[in-house]
């Protein structure tokens, strides 16, 4: 039989006993079934039949609801609750400003009292324009340091607590179940669920699932990340890892295990590799990086 | 979702059974011409979007067609001819172990040279040649599938195989 012959039948999966061994005896059969073989390594995504058809009647299901058709009186009822929400998402919006940052970005801002913020990497504020003159009042999701201007009565809003300031300089980190608050300048009050605290100049407050409390802050002039580094003092290794996650685009996993030791040291944000060895040399780890996963894991 | 019953795929019980006769295919000839760059899950959504749009007019027998051709015009605007990329797993499932880094290494470049042959197939070589290879079907099953004769599938697999076969030798 023809060599050509043979090979196609082969591919089709077609090949007799005797027309098998004349292809294994094929000059050209190790190169064929090597190419055969390295494809069925080829990655291709699953297709998951069921979930596509949900999500497909999911589709279809708001497109259809855009199309009703509506009785005249109706029409004019709609556009008048149109014009009405309209007017109230605008005036809404207006009022309210917001900043926020990705990772790996800090930015500045300036308050209408020019007081300003520093915002740290993956971090939020909002406050309202309209208000502002009566309440200074901001919201706060992440890490800021604030210089406030003097003036009435400031409030940071986070989810973890309220600091109150009349005009100081101060950092708040507030990221999960880690609350910490330093005062660099004049004095703020502290208040969350389970407390209130005044802190005075250097003094830092803390609250988080392993540490409560108030001690004297290590960088007495304001924080460490305002000089692209990120400092700690017995810092859970879980809250060092979620910063660096913050301050570069990688995924970091690490043991539960050493997640929960205390570190204290600092990190830069401008060179990954010098980080994650400040990271890991004091816990007896060693990381391997490859492209955004890092592994700490110790020998 | 209901819409009045005739001769097209209105009905909810044959939409669905034309969705689950066909998606997959769909998805994996989409993946298979143009690689994972220009969304092939999604370009399946919106060709039966369109077939339910127009349901009354699309029979169940036409069905298949019909999505095909919708999916890859879709497909088609998008796309560029750029390189199609068809990654292999970073780690092959192995057979035995203590390799030899040699070995390894050796595997690893055989697997870039043929990566890259694969991309410099044409679109109906490489479509034809993965479902035969990847998904080891049949020639007729592909003829069906692609609305070609068996004669010309064969001859695109073929064609392939040998194409691969030159490519990567030549870059030994």
């Amino acid at each position: 039989m023809e060599k050509e012959q043979l090979i196609r039948k082969w591919l089709d999966n077609e090949l007799t006993e005797s027309e098998l061994q004349a292809f294994k005896n094929l000059e050209e059969y190790d190169q064929y079934t090597r190419i055969s073989d390295t494809i069925k390594h080829l990655e291709i995504p699953t297709y998951h039949v069921d979930e596509q058809l949900e999500a497909l009647h999911a589709r279809i299901d708001t497109k259809k609801s855009k199309v009703i058709s509506l009785k005249p009186f109706l029409r004019i009822a709609a556009v008048l609750v149109l014009f009405v929400g309209v007017y109230y998402a605008v005036s809404l919006r207006s009022t309210s400003t917001n900043h926020y940052t990705q990772i790996a970005q800090k930015e500045t801002i300036t308050l209408p009292d020019n007081s300003t913020v520093m915002l740290n990497a993956m971090s939020s504020i909002s406050y309202d324009e309209d208000t502002w003159e009566a309440q200074r009042n901001v919201s706060l999701e992440g890490e800021a340091y604030f210089k406030v201007a003097k003036g009435t009565t400031f409030n940071v809003q986070t989810t973890n607590g309220t600091v109150t300031v009349l005009g100081t300089q101060f950092n708040i980190k507030n990221r999960d179940e880690y609350f910490d608050v330093v005062c660099y300048e004049g004095s703020v009050k502290v208040t969350t669920a389970a407390q209130e605290v005044i802190l005075k100049a250097g003094d830092r407050f803390r609250e988080s699932v392993l540490i409560t409390g108030t001690t004297i802050a290590n960088t007495p002039k304001s924080p460490s990340w305002n000089h692209n580094e990120s400092s700690f003092e017995k810092t859970p290794l879980r809250e060092v890892i979620a910063e660096l996650e913050r301050q570069y685009q990688v995924q970091v996993d690490v043991d539960e295990v050493f997640a929960q030791e205390l570190y204290t040291g600092t990190f830069t944000h401008d060179n990954i590799d010098i980080a994650l060895k400040s990271i890991s040399l004091p816990f007896n780890l060693t990381y391997t990086k490859e492209e955004n996963k890092v592994t700490l894991a110790r020998d | 979702m209901k819409k009045e019953d005739n001769k097209g795929v209105c009905h909810e019980t044959i939409y669905n059974r034309v969705f689950k006769a066909h998606s997959k295919n769909l998805f994996n000839f989409l993946y298979y011409k143009f690689g994972n760059d220009y969304n092939p899950e999604d370009k399946v959504q919106e060709a039966f979007i369109k077939l339910w749009e127009n349901c009354a007019k699309v029979s169940e027998e036409k069905a298949k067609s019909y999505l095909f051709t919708i999916a890859n015009n879709l497909t088609l605007n998008a796309y560029a001819h750029q390189k199609v990329v068809l990654k292999f797993k970073k780690n092959t499932p192995k057979g035995y172990t203590n390799e030899t880094p040699e070995f390894v290494l050796e595997e690893q470049e055989y697997q870039q040279k043929l990566e890259r042959a694969i991309a410099n197939l044409t679109e109906a070589q490489r479509t034809a040649f993965l479902l035969n290879r990847l998904e080891g079907k049949k020639h007729k099953e592909i003829a069906a599938l692609l609305g070609i004769s068996t004669k010309a599938v064969e001859k695109r697999i073929y064609g392939a195989l040998k194409k691969l076969k030159v490519e990567i030798t030549e870059l030994r």
